[in-house]
């Protein structure tokens, strides 16, 4: 009995804390979850005026094409508090139909080629890419091996054209964050 | 003890090879009645099956395949029997020892994709990791075949046979087929739910999607001192334990062991590797207990140990820091604060932990959840933590097989055992360290029936969030002693590799975050890879998970208890991410 409510007390601290969040100004909250948590991705440092000035969300959808898992352990990051990717109207979806950027990892592989066209093609129009780490660049280690092909015409030419790649083995939630806005800066 | 068990037991004489590290103790026999024979005798024995290696050497000097199967018996020994297929007969064909190690299994359908071995008996289909695109007599690792070779024989392929086989379904089920790509930020791997209402009846995996050949880019691109760049890819949330044993297998060859400094980096940094990725597990498993609160407060905690991570070696994922022959660090890191910085993080995470395992609505979705029994965790080989958490407790290789910093410092093993005596009911300690009249018999509830649930691998990882913050504690403070941290500590191999004959193989094994990582390499002329094989946990743990998630303990069935351990469909994904299996690392 005594522990479930101490469970609760705990809720009830922590629900306030999302509260505050709600509540408190902006600028107050902002120095007071900083001080909770060094090395957070400011807001100036990523060029937020710029963003907001466009007022426009993305969606994006995560393809993995044969990674080491490493980038995907960096995208999730993205997704808590300490980046919090959502303030910035970037939302992960779970469907390539609703998807404005694909966001590929790894090198390519075979067995994946087919699944990996099929969700490019489910996507609509614009279909901008973003070829995530450096497998997803150039192969990177795996580049000279059997398993590994080269990504069809029209997805490579996406991300040349309405995309980018985002190097690094794998690159920091940072520097996805930046490649995330690069991409919405080209359009 | 083992070697009068072996020749007592054969048919034929075994013959006994000398090995440079007393712990392996390597035999040969011919005979493959006589395998089958003492893989029975390893079952009674205890022993569990580490790996079993095939390798091409119809161009060395005994003109056959052979099969190199690694045992891990109790006492800490490593037994590794050589079985070349002499017999005329069977060229490509071997006696199948999956009737007594289920777990074999995985590695003989690999056998068959990669070197066209089969068992005598054969009833297994291509198609584990090489897929529809590739053509069925390919055998991409033979090692006369070259890459560009491979590649054309690939991209010339017309035949359309598909590999994936159809199931006719019984009345009233439905096929559930999710995958390769999922909605969330995962990996590929397909899994195909049967399922009768809610109820899931069946489940098949079909994996191999995410193969890159790294194998044969071992043998072809990579020279034994540059092979931990490849092999810190292999899974990247394992990248430092990959690494590592990579580096022990190559050393092993070489017959050295790094200097003393070294092996404490390298232990510090396993544990941190450990650390990071338990207390990411613990964030995902929360969150799709939907207690998103907790969930992200633990995710912020997982980000400040990937940060501590990157200012200890340099990279978020530990990385670039293992070498054959020693670590290599780019800077000098601050000890003292981060000893500070462990603890705090540790502290907060213990307390969320707590809350975790004492709400009551959480333990309403993870006990009775997803429960692997002790029989099935034995029977099918399961590894790890996932082991551990079904009852399996000595089940850690760091304890089986100390190595390195592990066989140096008592103290930690001790820490370990810790763990693993005050079991699951250690994460559900009072904070004055006593356990209460409510959580002692709550553990003792633990103990007897609930062992190998959701709930008990969630408790088993935040204790050993605990143990390795202690042990980091141990290695941060013997680093401050040593008189120079050394921070470039690489005893060069090149030498001591020259000295090594050709077609000589030594073993690296580490107990990773998930469970034992086994690497077994074969030396070929000059400083060449002449064959890497790999062993990632998640091989041995798929199966578990699927026999977590379907009921087929016949005895529960039968003592109505059937409806309690059955998993809706809706378990699934809280019991997947309970296990937290590699595709990367199954599908090399």
């Amino acid at each position: 009995m005594k522990n479930s409510r101490n469970a609760n007390v705990t809720v009830l601290r922590l629900f306030a804390e999302q509260l505050a969040k709600l509540i408190l100004p902006e600028s107050l909250y902002k120095r007071v979850s900083e001080a909770m948590m060094s090395n957070a991705i400011t807001f100036e440092r990523l060029r937020l005026p710029e963003l907001s000035a466009k007022k426009r969300s993305v969606f994006i959808r995560h393809l993995d094409c044969g990674s080491c898992n490493g980038c995907e352990i960096e995208l999730n990051a993205l997704s808590n508090p300490v980046y919090d990717i959502e303030r910035f109207g970037i939302k992960f979806e779970s469907s390539p139909r609703h998807a404005d950027i694909l966001v590929m990892t790894g090198p390519f592989t075979r067995n994946l080629e087919e699944a990996a066209r099929l969700t490019f093609e489910a996507m609509p129009e614009p279909r901008r890419v973003i070829a995530l780490g450096d497998c997803a660049a150039d192969g990177g280690v795996f580049k000279d091996s059997y398993a590994i092909r080269a990504r069809p015409g029209e997805i490579d030419e996406a991300i040349r054209e309405k995309g980018v790649y985002i190097p690094g083995c794998p690159p920091t939630p940072e520097e996805i964050l930046k490649g995330i806005l690069d991409v919405l800066a080209k359009n | 003890m083992i070697r009068a068990g072996l020749t007592e037991i054969c048919r034929k004489p075994i013959i006994e090879l000398p090995r440079r590290d007393t712990n392996e103790l390597h035999f040969i026999t011919e005979d493959g009645d006589d395998v089958v024979k003492l893989a029975k005798w390893a079952k009674e024995e205890g022993f569990y099956l580490c790996t079993m290696v095939a390798n091409d050497e119809r161009f060395l000097e005994d003109h056959v395949f052979k099969l190199y199967y690694v045992f891990s018996a109790s006492d800490g020994k490593l037994v590794i029997i050589e079985h070349p297929l002499t017999d005329p007969k069977y060229p490509f064909n071997y006696a199948s020892i999956s009737k007594y190690f289920s777990s074999v299994i995985p590695l003989e359908k690999e056998a068959l994709d990669l070197f066209g071995l089969s068992p005598i008996d054969n009833t297994m289909n291509q198609g584990f990791v090489l897929h529809d695109p590739y053509p069925p007599d390919l055998f991409p690792l033979r090692p006369r075949r070259s890459m560009p070779d491979i590649i054309k024989r690939i991209e010339e392929n017309k035949t359309q046979v598909s590999k994936s086989e159809s199931i006719p379904l019984p009345e009233g089920v439905l096929s559930l087929p999710v995958g390769p790509i999922h909605a969330g930020i995962i990996e590929a791997g397909q899994f195909r739910f049967l399922i009768a209402g809610e109820i899931v009846e069946d489940l098949e995996l079909r994996l191999g999607y995410k193969h890159r050949g790294i194998e044969k880019l071992f043998q072809t691109q990579y020279s034994l001192e540059e092979g931990w760049k490849l092999a810190e890819r292999i899974s990247g949330d394992s990248s430092f334990a990959h690494s590592m044993a990579y580096c022990q297998a190559v050393e092993s060859l070489a017959g050295m062991e790094p200097g003393a400094s070294a092996l404490h980096w390298r232990g510090l940094f396993l544990e941190m590797e450990r650390l990071h990725n338990h207390i990411g597990d613990v964030a995902a498993m929360v969150h799709d207990m939907a207690f998103d609160l907790a969930a992200s407060r633990i995710a912020v905690l997982r980000e400040k140990s990937m940060q501590l991570n990157a200012d200890l070696g340099g990279h978020r994922l530990l990385r670039n820091i293992n070498r054959p022959g020693g670590v290599e660090l780019t800077r000098s890191p601050n000890l003292s604060e981060a000893s500070d910085r462990v603890r705090e993080l540790t502290d907060q995470f213990l307390s969320l932990g707590k809350l975790v395992l004492e709400m009551p609505a959480c333990r309403n979705r993870m006990i009775m959840t997803g429960v692997l029994s002790l029989e099935q965790a034995t029977e099918l080989g399961a590894t790890g933590l996932v082991a551990r958490a079904s009852g399996l407790g000595k089940h850690d290789f760091r304890l089986r097989h100390a190595k390195g910093v592990y066989a140096a410092r008592p103290e930690m093993l001790a820490e370990i055992n810790a763990t693993i005596e005050s079991g699951e009911d250690g994460a559900l300690r009072d904070s004055n360290g006593s356990a209460s009249p409510t959580t002692s018999r709550r553990a003792q509830v633990l103990k007897e029936e609930l062992r190998g649930d959701v709930f008990a691998r969630l408790a088993f990882r935040i204790a050993e969030v605990e143990t390795s913050a202690r042990i980091i504690e141990i290695l941060l403070r013997s680093l401050t002693d040593f008189e120079s941290k050394q921070l470039h500590e690489v005893t060069p191999l090149v030498e001591s590799l020259r000295r090594i004959a050709s077609f000589e193989f030594g073993l690296g094994y580490v107990e990773g975050w998930r469970g034992d990582i086994m690497y077994w390499v074969m030396k070929g002329p000059g400083n060449t890879i002449f064959r890497c094989k790999v062993r990632d946990p998640s091989l041995f743990n798929w199966p578990a998970l699927v026999s977590a998630v379907i009921l087929k303990d016949q005895q529960s069935l039968e003592e109505g208890r059937s409806s309690l351990l059955e998993n809706l469909l809706a378990d699934f994904p809280l019991i997947n991410k309970s296990f937290n299996l590699s595709c990367s690392g199954n599908d090399l």
